[in-house]
């Protein structure tokens, strides 16, 4: 349990800082913004409690809000992220036990960890973007840039538990 | 009563949900409409002190770069000065009685910058401290760069070409023709210039200056050039302009301060009341 917390707060702290640092400076085009942070909703345990789920979302959204000035809409592609992740797991999770206690390719198979992750990251992806573009004037636009970071995102959150599941 | 409380505790994450959902919405909403203000002096300080040691680590990378910008500005200052001194026969003193001087620099350089949002800001390491408070211009080594919005002891934050709420007055180099020129949220290179009459001369390459009529950057500051251009459906031109800042590489800036915009102002006003 210990370890667990350990874990978490270890990617919490990582994640984060090489969003607010590496990543938020980082522009490719004008379109691609990848926000690979949103990886910490995806990554916490399978059993954790729904309301300490949204919390922790919330909590990761405030802090990336604080460092990119942009107060709310982290927040609010983050708690969208965290509910989705809970109604998509509350309904496999009664069929599929032995997946280990944190969602992982590794333990999980690429094809399901590959569907959940897109999922939830265009999720979270097209919540920030609308947010951000706030008068829907520019719809079409804001909706590329989504798609086309979380294109990024995606694949880089792959290509991280690929070399992961290899060392360990 | 007690059904009441079944009731929340089985819906529990879903009423949490629309709470933190609640919550999130009014932050985008206070945050905007209160314009940043209010959050300056706490939330400013904070962010500024957390990224002026990662900037000042990463300057080092594009020492060389700068240096050769800087001279650059260095020598064309010096062209113009000694073309001022040919003018008059010698070099305009600042404290000369007809020459009076209108406008102040404060140097600063950029601490965060943003250039992929639609609402792009800047934060600058110098603030009240240095004399900077809000709607002095900044500028950079190649053009116009964006207008100051708050002010900590320490820090200012500006609001860039690169955000959807800036407007500013240009106007062309060689036919004194001016518009508004905007950002359209797309690419940080391009801005857009409204309000050209058809009947303007437009080559592609001209160049933009900034009018002086919004009263907050000096005459003459370079915006940009025409890239492009074509007719809407009205009478104006719709013009695409490359800036002439790069905003993705600005470290070295220069915070104007207007010494006459009070004074100015205040007849402005004073004369559109008696209107």
């Amino acid at each position: 349990m210990l370890k667990d917390l350990r874990t978490i707060l270890f990617r919490f702290i990582i994640l984060l800082v090489f969003q607010v640092v590496v990543l938020n400076h980082l522009h490719i085009g004008g379109y691609f913004n990848p926000y690979v942070y949103v990886w910490f909703i995806l990554f916490l345990p399978y059993r954790i409690h729904p309301s300490l789920l949204l919390l922790l979302s919330f909590l990761t959204g405030i802090v990336v809000d604080l460092f990119s000035g942009t107060l709310g809409m982290h927040a609010f592609a983050c708690v969208v992220t965290g509910y989705v992740r809970y109604l998509m797991l509350k309904s496999a999770t009664a069929t599929e036990h032995d997946r280990g206690r944190f969602p992982s390719m590794r333990k999980a198979g690429f094809k399901w960890f590959f569907h959940y992750t897109a999922s939830l990251v265009i999720v979270h992806h097209l919540c920030l973007f609308m947010a951000e573009s706030a008068d829907f004037g520019d719809l079409p636009s804001a909706l590329l840039r989504a798609m086309c970071s979380a294109v990024l995102t995606v694949a880089f959150i792959l290509a991280c538990e690929i070399l992961f599941s290899e060392s360990a | 009563m007690q059904s009441f409380f079944r009731f929340l505790l089985k819906y529990q994450t879903f009423i949490l949900f629309i709470l933190l959902i609640a919550g999130s919405v009014f932050l985008i909403v206070k945050h905007n409409s209160f314009q940043r203000t209010h959050f300056a002096n706490a939330f400013y300080t904070v962010q500024g002190s957390v990224y002026a040691p990662v900037r000042k680590t990463a300057a080092y990378l594009s020492l060389n770069r700068e240096n050769i910008r800087l001279s650059e500005e260095n020598a064309s200052l010096h062209t113009r000065l000694l073309q001022a001194g040919d003018t008059f026969g010698r070099v305009r003193s600042i404290y000369d009685t007809l020459y009076r001087q209108q406008y102040l620099c404060i140097p600063a350089q950029v601490v965060q910058n943003t250039t992929s949002k639609q609402y792009n800001y800047l934060t600058l390491n110098r603030g009240e401290l240095d004399g900077i408070t809000a709607d002095m211009a900044v500028i950079g080594p190649d053009g116009i760069v964006g207008i100051v919005t708050a002010s900590s002891p320490h820090f200012a934050t500006v609001l860039s070409v690169l955000n959807r709420d800036f407007s500013v007055s240009a106007k062309f180099l060689t036919s004194q023709f001016f518009g508004s020129l905007v950002w359209d949220g797309r690419s940080p290179y391009y801005a857009t210039l409204n309000d050209i009459p058809l009947h303007a001369p437009v080559h592609i390459g001209d160049t933009l200056v900034c009018s002086g009529f919004s009263s907050m950057f000096p005459e003459g500051t370079p915006v940009g050039t025409v890239e492009d251009f074509d007719k809407d459906d009205g009478n104006f031109y719709n013009i695409r302009v490359r800036l002439a800042s790069s905003f993705r590489q600005l470290y070295h800036v220069t915070v104007i301060k207007d010494l006459y915009k009070d004074e100015q102002n205040a007849l402005e006003t004073g004369h559109n009341l008696h209107n």
